[in-house]
Formats: structure tokens, C-alpha cells, sequence
């Protein structure tokens, strides 16, 4: 694969995600996974490069044919992506369970796309409790076992460069959300997701090679604007983030899977135990409100996050019909009102950001500039 | 004026089933005789709760009786006002408004709970239910997971892990209750539960014969008992009342639809709010619902031996909590065993569980049966989304196509 050097790749990956892939296809060692609660090891370490894929954004005709309009538009979309052949290229996928869309797109995934390897990881929805630990654990095993089934591979896995790499990976992009740093945040998003959709090691190479193009990118007068959070599940649409700072706002942080998620946590203790590593990784990865996690209230996480990057306002960008989100949303508003931070609900379908979207995001703006 | 020619025989055993829910609903206000009371998922292991004298109410019976009562909208508004998308479940928002807003519900709301037991088999929307009823009472809340299940039977990694937590939900209510579980009462009350589920298959199952002695509304309102009251002596006698009386129906050859002409299999909950008058429009036209996949979802059986193992076994493998291809198998042997001339399923817009895999299923069923199917939107408890004219005319469209084949034939 020849990437293109420095920030030119994103502007290539956004008209076609995939471009890079289809060059080699037939060829390609690629596993999609549509989530980062995935452990990118255990993709990698089976023998096969592992990538986040990133849901359709312009409606889902084909995936209407497997799943009801009333289905979150990351299911439909990823789905979609998948039957109009974007991704014909992957030797597999590994799919998740967390919450229904998700979990029933793995059980659909097979019957409608009938292509590669398709894996379920069945994670235990509350991975705290000490009775999921063995759970957890074996199921990873499981899941291992049959990628790696798949991929072939005889050698032994080489989990000690696996874990060195993504943790590499996960670092230089948690380098983009360093306190204060006057980076872009649509900025950052793009680079998030590019860095997804490459092979790790081609990831980590293009990351290294743009670290003196980002510090031109950094901006100062970016400080001086108001300080928003995102916050979300995937955000389909990366255009919306562009809508938000064009509007006069900066994206001083995120809390989103496609985003600041994807630079937590260190895996640790992997030279011991790595499936006991990817467990611990899987129980302290900050992401999904699916999960049953009382000793982590989420009203009390998102606080934090907006306290990091010294939020003055949150955006909520969730998608449409997703449950688990929706469901914390009303808790997490009080939790923001008590603090006297004010907040805007964006809900996407499988849409582009519309005038509606922009002039509403407008009037939040204008509203965080005459709090100062 | 003409008379409307009745599409409907009522059975005996209506009153008692009506006398045995208001029981169970006052029991929980009035006659608590200083019994904890626990707020559970219907798909729940309820048989440990009952063997220590907890006593479970269930909010999700209680959101299709707002339903059937038509007072769910008004109290899914009271909760969107609170930030609850339109979106999500109307059960959990018609109950989540009760414990906002009592008054507007009825019976005031249900008794209010000491604990929450949340079983993951249905859906993951009780979770987050669950969750912001724990956040509301600030009382403890006990969450079972129960992995999906993508092959044929739970995987012994997943019964394993069940069962730890089954132990750590006794554990958890001996906590929070001071009441110590007997194994000799959990024994007794697990036989309870299988008395009734028997009876209860048995009375589905003696659908099969023609005319049926059941439609579907009867199934619905019946299954109350076996949600509600699972594991005991009251479901059990009520069971065998009702029993008795379907068997005389079908003995002396009364349908529940008069003039049964066609056959139908249902997929999906109750459209609550129009529980009667929406099957009304088929069974004036002689189409009974012999059999459906929700009610027999409460007729899995606990096996004798170690009780654990089976109660993780069971729970874990619901309907559910089962992908396409058994849920598929499902109905294809359901159709062939009540010998039905075409399915109804119901894309309940609430229900994601039920509802996401529905398109496929419907796909498969039609491909191995050869039999017409209808897919109608609407949902369990919210009239809005409800669109009266335009199912009227689906069904009659389905009902031509069933006369048409049943003419060829």
C-alpha cells in the first residue's frame, strides 16, 4: 500500500475511504471492525490488519431490505456500506455486541452480506462484575481462535508487536487531544479516522510523518473562540464537526468513538497474560452506554471530560434510534444543568448536515459567546 | 340498523383473571405484610425472588395495561418532557411517566419498589430503563446478563456465567432483604413454575385443533398469569380453570372466531390499544390468530436436577435472546404444527429485540412455507404511530390474497 504523505491522504480518504485498499484487492490482510470496543489486537495479532469502518452517510437503500428504518443509522449504515460492495476487499469482520442494533447486526451480518469471515465478539454488557472476567476472557480466546483460524497463520502470534504498535498508534493520536493543544477538532477527527483506515504500521508511519504539518496546523486564535464538547456515539458525518467550528466554535475535546475514545486506555500488563490484558483493556475502555457500569456513573465521566478540555458547552451528537444513548441523555442534561453548562442535541439520521443543523449550532454558539 | 355480527366469544374465566391481576396489583400496595417488593423484567428468573418472599410487580405488564387502558401517550409525553426521545420504548417511557407523574396513571402508579432485578434476555432497553429507575429511587439494582445467543443453545461459557450471577443475585437479595433462600422452597416454587408453563403450553397447544378455541387476544390477556404470577398455586389453579374450559371448547367444536375460515400465525407483542378492535378486522372475516411467538415465550421449561444450571440454561436461551435462523425455524414449525394459511407480524417500532431481525425472518418463512406475509408498523403502547386507514386496507389486501388461495385450492 503507498499512502500518500502528510495531511494531503485525508482529503483523498473522505472522497474514498477505501481507495488505498481496493488498489491491492485480492491481496488485502484486512479485518473491519465497526467499533473501537473492539481490541484492534486481537485483529492484528491473528495475522490480519485491522480497520474501522466507517458507516454510509448518504442514506441506505440496500440496507433497507435487512433492517427497519427505526434501526440506528451506524447498523444501517455500516450495512449498507457492505451490500453496495465498498467492501469487498475485507477478508473479514469482527462484529460486537453491546447494544440491539449491534447485536442483532452481528446475528444479520452473515445472511446479508455473505462475504469473509464474520465474527461475533459477545461482550458481556457488564464487564465490571468479577463474574465476567472468565467470560470476558474466554470469549476474546474464542474470538481469536477463529480469526486466526481464518488468517491461517502457523507462526505464534506476535502480541509483543501487536500491543508496542497499536499502543503507538494510541498514543501519537492522544498527542492530538493534548490539554490546550490548539488543534482543529474536525482536524483531529480526520486524522482519527484515517489513522483507522490504514494498516497499523502504515497508520503509525503516516502519523509520525505529519507531527511538523500539525504543529503548522496549530492555531492560537482557536483558544480565544468557545470551547465545545462533543459527545456521541460514531459520528457518521465529520462535516458536522467542520459545521460546528465554521460557526465560530472550537472542538476543544471530544468524547466520541471515533474520536478521543480511540486513544484510551494503555493496554496493560500484556507481557504476562495477553487475553487477561485485552480483558482488563475491554473493562476500562471509557466508551459504551450499553454497558451496565455503576462504579463509572456517565454523568460523572462526562463531567470530567468537559473539565479537561475546559468545556464551555456540549454538543450532543447522537444518532437516531439509539437507544442506549438516548436513554442517558436526560441524566446527562441534569448533570450539565447543575453545572450551569449549556448543551445542544444534534440527532443525525443517514443525512448530511442540513441548513436546519447549521443555523441551530449557530444560535448555540452565539449563545456560549454572549455567556463570557 | 343491522346488528354487528359478534367476531369475538368471551371465555368464562375472564373474571377470575380479572379478580387474580387486581389481586396482584393491590397485593403489592395493600398486602405487602412486610414483604420487600422488587421491580422485574418480565424475562427475569423470578422463581428465587418468590421462594424468599420477595414480591416481583412488573413494569412492563404494566406498560401494555397503560396501553390497553390508553393512557400510555399521555404518560410517554410526561416522560419525553423530561428528555426522553420519542423514540425509545413506549413501555419503558408509559412506566417511566407513572413514576414521574402518578397521577396520570392508573392505579396511581405501582407500589414503589425496594430493589430493581434486571435480566438482559429481552432487550437492552431494560437496562437503561432499570437504570434510571435506580437513579430515581436511589435504590439498589441488580443487573443478570445474558449473552446473546448466535448459534443453536447457549455455549457452556455462557451458562457458566449465568449461573455465577444467578448466585450472585441470591446473594444480592439475601443482602438487601435479610432473607435467607431455602433450597427446599426454591424447589417447591421452581415446581409451581413448571405446573404452570405446562398447562399454559397445553392450553396453546390444544389451539391446533379446528375452529381454534383461542385468538389471539385471548392468548394475550392469558398470558398475564404466567408473567406475572410464575411459580405460584395462583397461576396454577387459574391455569387449570382455563384449561379445562378451552377443552370443552374444543370437544364441543366451538371456535373462538365464529365461522373460522383462515388460520393465522402472529410475530410480535399486542397492539394493546387495539387489542379488539384490530383483530376485530380479521376475524369478521373469519381469520383467527391460532398461534403466536410472544406468548409462548414464557413456556420454557426449568429442568429438575440442579437448578442453576437450568435456570442459567433457560433464561439465557429465550426466544429473544436467539438470532434469525432458530427464531425463523420458529415460526416455520409453528405454521406447520397449527396448520396456519398465512403469518401477521408485527414491526412494533418499541420492541428492537422483536422487531430488528423481522425483514429476514419474514424472507425466510415465506421462502420455506410458500405462505403469504404481512409486515405492519405500529407499536405496543404508543397510538401515535398508529395509522388506522392504511392498515385497515393492508390487511384487507392480506385477507383478499388468503381468499384467492384458498379458492385455488
Amino acid at each position: 500500500m503507498r499512502v500518500p504523505v502528510g495531511l494531503d491522504l485525508l482529503e483523498g480518504l473522505e472522497k474514498a475511504p477505501f481507495a488505498l485498499w481496493r488498489e491491492g484487492e485480492g491481496t488485502s490482510d484486512a479485518v473491519g471492525a465497526l467499533c473501537p470496543c473492539v481490541p484492534a489486537e486481537l485483529i492484528h495479532a491473528a495475522g490480519f490488519a485491522p480497520i474501522l469502518v466507517p458507516a454510509a452517510v448518504s442514506g441506505a437503500p440496500l440496507a433497507d431490505a435487512h433492517l427497519p428504518t427505526a434501526c440506528c443509522a451506524l447498523a444501517r449504515g455500516a450495512l449498507e456500506v457492505a451490500l453496495r460492495g465498498d467492501l469487498s476487499f475485507l477478508r473479514g469482520v469482527i462484529l460486537h455486541r453491546t447494544c440491539d442494533a449491534m447485536t442483532f447486526l452481528g446475528d444479520l451480518w452473515p445472511h446479508a452480506v455473505r462475504q469473509g469471515v464474520a465474527v461475533v465478539l459477545n461482550l458481556p454488557r457488564q464487564p465490571e462484575e468479577p463474574s465476567a472476567a472468565a467470560y470476558l476472557r474466554k470469549e476474546l480466546e474464542r474470538a481469536f481462535g477463529e480469526l486466526r483460524r481464518a488468517s491461517g497463520a502457523a507462526d505464534p502470534p506476535p502480541w509483543e508487536g501487536t500491543f508496542s504498535l497499536l499502543d503507538r498508534r494510541r498514543a501519537l493520536l492522544a498527542d492530538l487531544y493534548r490539554p490546550g493543544r490548539p488543534l482543529s477538532g474536525a482536524l483531529r477527527l480526520r486524522i482519527v479516522r484515517a489513522a483507522h483506515l490504514l494498516p497499523p504500521e502504515e497508520g503509525v508511519a503516516w502519523l509520525e510523518s505529519i507531527l511538523q504539518d500539525l504543529a503548522r496546523q496549530e492555531d492560537e486564535t482557536l483558544t480565544r473562540r468557545p470551547r465545545v464538547l462533543l459527545y456521541g456515539p460514531t459520528m457518521t458525518d465529520l462535516a458536522l464537526a467542520q459545521c460546528v467550528e465554521d460557526a465560530g466554535a472550537w472542538i476543544a475535546g471530544d468524547d466520541l468513538c471515533n474520536g478521543w475514545r480511540t486513544t484510551q486506555p494503555r493496554v496493560r500488563g500484556a507481557e504476562r497474560d495477553p487475553f487477561q490484558a485485552l480483558a482488563r483493556w475491554v473493562v476500562d475502555w471509557p466508551g459504551c452506554p450499553a454497558q451496565h457500569r455503576p462504579a463509572r456513573p456517565r454523568a460523572e465521566r462526562l463531567l470530567r471530560r468537559v473539565e479537561e478540555v475546559g468545556a464551555e458547552g456540549v454538543i450532543f451528537v447522537l444518532a437516531r434510534f439509539c437507544d442506549p444513548y438516548a436513554f442517558d441523555y436526560p441524566a446527562l442534561t441534569r448533570a450539565l444543568a447543575v453545572r450551569g453548562i449549556p448543551h445542544l442535541l444534534l440527532e443525525s439520521e443517514l443525512t448530511t448536515p442540513a441548513g436546519q443543523v447549521r443555523t441551530r449550532v449557530q444560535a448555540f454558539v452565539e449563545t456560549l459567546e454572549a455567556r463570557r | 340498523m343491522t346488528e354487528r355480527k359478534p367476531a369475538y366469544r368471551k371465555l368464562r374465566t375472564a373474571k377470575e383473571l380479572q379478580r387474580l391481576m387486581q389481586r396482584h396489583y393491590l397485593e403489592g400496595r395493600y398486602l405487602r405484610l412486610g414483604r420487600p417488593v422488587a421491580w422485574v423484567t418480565s424475562g427475569a428468573p423470578v422463581e428465587p425472588l418468590r421462594a424468599m418472599g420477595v414480591l416481583p410487580i412488573y413494569p412492563e405488564n404494566y406498560g401494555a395495561l397503560c396501553g390497553a387502558q390508553r393512557v400510555a401517550v399521555t404518560l410517554c409525553q410526561t416522560a419525553e418532557e423530561r428528555g426522553y426521545s420519542l423514540d425509545l420504548c413506549s413501555y419503558a417511557k408509559s412506566h417511566l411517566g407513572s413514576v414521574f407523574d402518578p397521577k396520570k396513571a392508573p392505579m396511581s402508579g405501582l407500589p414503589k419498589p425496594d430493589l430493581l432485578i434486571c435480566c438482559g434476555n429481552i432487550c437492552d432497553t431494560v437496562i437503561k430503563w432499570y437504570q434510571a429507575l435506580a437513579e430515581h429511587y436511589g435504590i439498589p439494582l441488580f443487573v443478570l446478563d445474558t449473552p446473546f445467543v448466535y448459534g443453536e443453545a447457549p455455549d457452556e461459557a455462557a451458562v457458566a456465567y449465568v449461573q455465577e450471577q444467578l448466585e450472585d443475585m441470591v446473594a444480592f437479595l439475601e443482602r438487601h432483604t435479610r432473607r435467607r433462600l431455602r433450597l427446599s422452597r426454591l424447589e417447591e416454587v421452581v415446581g409451581l413454575s413448571r405446573e404452570a408453563t405446562r398447562l399454559w403450553t397445553e392450553i396453546r397447544m390444544a389451539c391446533k385443533a379446528r375452529p381454534s378455541p383461542l385468538n389471539a387476544p385471548d392468548l394475550f390477556v392469558n398470558m398475564a398469569p404466567i408473567v406475572v404470577l410464575r411459580g405460584t398455586p395462583e397461576a396454577v389453579r387459574f391455569y387449570q380453570n382455563l384449561k379445562a374450559e378451552v377443552e370443552e371448547r374444543v370437544e364441543q367444536g366451538i371456535g373462538a372466531v365464529p365461522d373460522e375460515r383462515y388460520r393465522l400465525l402472529w410475530d410480535n407483542i399486542a397492539i394493546w390499544y387495539r387489542l379488539y378492535g384490530f383483530y376485530r378486522i380479521f376475524s369478521e372475516q373469519g381469520a383467527c390468530f391460532v398461534v403466536d411467538t410472544y406468548t409462548g415465550a414464557w413456556s420454557a421449561d426449568l429442568q429438575p436436577g440442579d437448578l442453576f444450571t437450568s435456570m442459567a440454561r433457560t433464561y439465557t436461551g429465550v426466544l429473544l435472546n436467539q438470532g434469525v435462523g432458530p427464531r425463523a425455524r420458529h415460526m416455520v414449525n409453528l405454521a406447520r404444527e397449527f396448520q396456519v394459511d398465512g403469518f401477521v407480524m408485527h414491526l412494533n417500532r418499541s420492541c428492537k429485540p422483536y422487531s430488528l431481525p423481522q425483514l429476514e425472518i419474514k424472507r425466510i418463512v415465506q421462502e420455506e412455507t410458500g405462505l403469504p406475509g404481512l409486515l405492519l408498523e405500529a407499536d405496543h403502547t404508543d397510538s401515535r404511530v398508529y395509522a388506522e386507514e392504511p392498515i385497515r386496507t393492508r390487511v384487507q389486501a392480506f385477507l383478499e390474497t388468503l381468499a384467492a388461495r384458498s379458492e385455488a385450492v
